[in-house]
């Protein structure tokens, strides 16, 4: 799927396989071009997407700006981007509550003003928001009801643009890291990395956190980026039951600490809570801390009636790539002909990553890329089928044309041996890119039941030896010699 | 799909689960065995140190004869016995249970007048412990540690810590050792039980130093673990130990799945399902035993609590 080799030349050069990264080369891959991505990980969405929330967003409060139209976009896309690439996304909806009165007075002014700039919402007593939501607080009054808001997967969003990418002739190179460029006359002629140089004119920086040094690679120095750490909390899936759509308080004092955030629902119907927003020390830094964790819980808890935090079962925070000045997505080309930035993409970023790219090709067009479109490009991409939404009749089918479909290696998440086989053969090479690929892993065990025989799947499956085997690409191996 | 009929279907041939098997089969039962593994005995397999006391049989077993007393048993008794199968969903109609099973052949469905859920429990993760910092290769559960070192004969690290407060983290810890991975420490937040003497006399012959009334707060390092931060809790001061590997070994919590479908009740203060002292839950009939039943830190208090409340 994808390669370890870099290619001499191409048309154009995408930076970082992030899910932005990703959904340009999709989105390109539409063209008669010659298109290589570069990814510095063992895979693809392990930076900024994997340490998000999952939440498709119906709007953000800043319309003016340029992901407030964005998002807006994004949103009414994922229906038909979902069915595309074959990735799980969830309608479930937000309700923005209102606790006291003075939220309620809030929530009048806000439910017009955002009427007026034309978002779909509902009006929900406290009557009719018991009867949907059993344990909302009794403090309740009223609530927003957004039914647009939705979640999906973001790894399995960035992996499925990446797969439809390769199968319409883009080539994904990992293992790769950006090093500098070869500028002549303020024109971009190559790309140099740490395995060679790739000529080419043109280059797109989709780098996340690290969109910024590679401006400053191209001695573009003119933004500086301010790193906002969010701290996301999961339960145990059993508490799936206790609501249904996504909760959050109607915001008074936007105190930057505990800014934004909703109780939330993964798009399997797991408890996820967060995230928080503080600043990170550098952009390595995903620590959690139990303030992060206290604060999370404090804040939303007082949502619910009754709620079991004692259930956590997994936290992990990511870095936003903030811009300072303009707290916005940076898109559009530079003082460096030839080099486009889809950078600093904050939230919510997953959600418009289709815009971005389709804006990203307007972008190279108007700045003289000759587009011309294929005649084949396929749309869609399946993803990795598993027994999980399949009732008794179809797994024994399943079974019978695959009988890998009858081992069950990850109890929690019911992942059998033959989706972790389909993973491997799609280019997982890692433990976390079999997590990411089929869930294995990711329930409340943590891969404590399933790690031995995924290893041994592996092992087995590409003739890897035991010392190359990590978690998340070199350095990360769980066996250490000597 | 194969359909298998029985009187009572116990699910998860373990340590437990197989020793009340082969109990109701010798009080008259019609029982049949399912194990998701290739083979039976559960933790069992993967120890050597550790002694199982059943107080009925009055008797102590290293765990390898354990389990060769339980297969034997099983064959003795000529014990239906359906291994490398996966339960993975529940349900009830009005006269039996039906539990459905996948193997390498298809789906099996199992209709039971009576069900004991012996599927275990898995070890707290350092998220269970709210043990925070990053989160780089090199955290293992403790029987996660020996599966692999025991799969894999290879070492999981070079110097290593054990956090545990019971007899099972002493054998992780001596197993590792032997494994070549350097425990420097095992640390001992507060002792759940009376640990095993001998077990402790083995631990201090080996070199390994026990540290009491210590707990480990964060994880260190990007890719693989570089340090943990440690608490004193007498002291009250913090401190921190230069490791590859940590090994967490703090007892377990009741695997759950299974419950969700039919509903069966849970604490969720305790999280473990609702029992009676006979060991049924909230579904008649349904009977739920071993390190499923309830937040255990001791194998054999699961173990002996089950076959007093089932066998008797
Ligand atoms: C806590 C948190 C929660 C969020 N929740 C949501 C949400 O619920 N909904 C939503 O819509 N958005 C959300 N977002 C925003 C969203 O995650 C981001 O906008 C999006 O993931 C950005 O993707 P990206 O591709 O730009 O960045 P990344 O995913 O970081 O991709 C950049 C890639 O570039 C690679 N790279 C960097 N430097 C080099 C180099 N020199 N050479 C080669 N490769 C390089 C990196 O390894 C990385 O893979 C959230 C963000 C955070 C931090």
């Amino acid at each position: 799927m994808f390669i370890d080799k870099l290619p001499e030349k191409a048309d154009v050069v995408i930076i970082g396989c992030g899910v932005i990264g990703c959904a340009i080369a999709r989105e390109l891959s539409k063209y008669k071009l010659n298109i290589v991505a570069i990814e510095k990980e063992a895979d693809v969405g392990w930076g900024v997407t994997k340490g998000n929330m999952g939440v498709v967003h119906p709007f953000v409060p800043q319309f003016g700006k340029i992901k407030g139209k964005m998002v807006i976009e994004g949103n009414r896309k994922f229906d038909e981007i979902s069915h595309e690439l074959d990735v799980p996304f969830r309608r479930y909806g937000l309700l923005i509550v209102a606790l006291t009165f003075i939220q309620l007075l809030a929530m009048i002014v806000a439910y017009f003003y955002l009427k007026l700039k034309g978002i779909t919402l509902r009006w929900v007593w406290r009557r009719k928001l018991r009867e949907i939501e059993p344990y909302i607080s009794r403090k309740a009054k009223a609530a927003l009801f957004v039914p647009t808001a939705g979640a999906t997967d973001p790894v399995k969003l960035a992996i499925a643009y990446a797969e439809s990418a390769v199968e319409n002739g883009v080539k994904i190179v990992t293992n790769t890291r950006v090093v500098g460029f070869d500028i002549v006359d303020k024109s971009i002629k190559g790309v140099i990395t740490d395995k060679g140089r790739i000529e080419t004119n043109w280059v797109i920086n989709a780098a996340g956190v690290f969109s910024d040094e590679i401006e400053k690679l191209a001695g573009i120095t003119k933004r500086k980026m301010w790193h906002g750490k969010g701290v996301m909390v999961i339960f145990d899936p059993i508490l799936g039951d206790m609501y249904h759509h996504f909760i959050a308080p109607m915001p008074i004092k936007l105190d930057p600490r505990t800014k934004g955030g909703a109780i939330g629902l993964t798009v399997d119907g797991i408890p996820i809570w967060g995230p928080n927003l503080i600043e990170a020390k550098d952009k390595f830094d995903t620590r959690v801390s139990r303030e992060d964790i206290e604060l999370i819980i404090r804040k939303f808890k007082p949502l619910l009636r009754i709620f079991h935090d004692n259930w956590i079962i997994k936290y992990y925070a990511g870095i936003r790539p903030v811009d300072e000045t303009s707290w916005d997505f940076v898109i559009g080309p530079t003082e460096i002909r030839g080099f486009i930035n889809a950078s600093y993409i904050l939230s919510p970023g997953l959600t418009a990553s289709q815009v971005i790219a389709e804006k990203v090709i307007e972008v190279l067009e108007s700045e003289g890329l000759r587009l011309k479109a294929k005649e084949n490009f396929n749309p869609y991409r399946k993803g990795i089928r598993s027994i999980r939404e399949l009732d008794i009749n179809e797994i024994d089918k399943l079974i019978h044309e695959n009988n890998d479909y009858g081992e069950i290696i990850c109890p929690c998440n019911k992942v059998t041996k033959a989706e972790i086989i389909e993973a491997i053969r799609r280019g997982a090479r890692t433990i976390d890119s079999i997590k990411f690929r089929t869930g294995a892993g990711m329930g409340p065990c943590q891969g404590s039941r399933c790690l031995a025989r995924i290893i041994e799947i592996l092992v087995q499956e590409t003739g890897m030896k035991l010392s190359k085997v990590s978690m998340k690409g070199g350095g990360s191996e769980i066996f250490l010699e000597g | 799909m194969e359909i298998v009929e029985t009187d009572t279907l116990v699910i998860g041939s373990g340590m437990c689960g197989s020793f009340i098997g082969i109990g109701l089969r010798e009080r008259g039962f019609r029982v049949s065995l399912v194990e998701m593994n290739r083979e039976i005995g559960g933790l069992a397999k993967l120890l050597r140190y550790y002694k199982i006391k059943i107080e009925e049989l009055g008797e102590e077993f290293y765990p390898g004869d354990y389990v060769s007393y339980l297969k034997n048993r099983i064959m003795e008794l000529g014990i239906p016995l359906y291994t490398s199968t996966s339960i993975i969903d529940l349900l009830q109609s009005n006269k039996y249970f039906i539990a459905i099973g996948v193997n390498r052949r298809g789906v099996i469905e199992y209709k039971a007048r009576r069900i004991i859920i012996a599927v275990g429990g898995r070890e707290r993760t350092q998220y269970d412990l709210l043990i925070t910092g990053t989160r780089p290769a090199g955290v293992f559960t403790g029987l996660l540690a020996l599966e692999l070192v025991d799969k894999f004969h290879k070492k999981i690290g070079r110097k290593g810590l054990v956090l545990t407060n019971n007899d099972l983290g002493l054998e992780v810890a001596l197993r590792l050792r032997e494994s070549g991975l350097v425990i420097e420490n095992v640390v001992v937040p507060e002792r759940s039980y009376p640990l095993s003497k001998e077990l402790l006399d083995h631990l201090s012959d080996s070199d390994i130093d026990l540290i009491e009334n210590n707990t480990v707060l964060e994880i260190d390092g990007l890719k693989r673990v570089e340090s943990v931060l440690l608490k004193d809790l007498d002291k009250d001061e913090t401190w921190r130990a230069k490791v590859d590997t940590l090994v967490i070994s703090m007892g377990f919590l009741p695997s759950i799945e299974l419950l969700r479908g039919l509903e069966i009740k849970i604490d969720y203060e305790t999280k473990a399902p609702v029992l009676t002292s006979r060991l049924e839950s909230s579904i008649p009939n349904i009977f739920i035993c071993g390190l499923a039943a309830k937040p255990y830190n001791d194998l054999n208090m699961a173990l002996n609590d089950s076959i007093r409340a089932l066998l008797h």
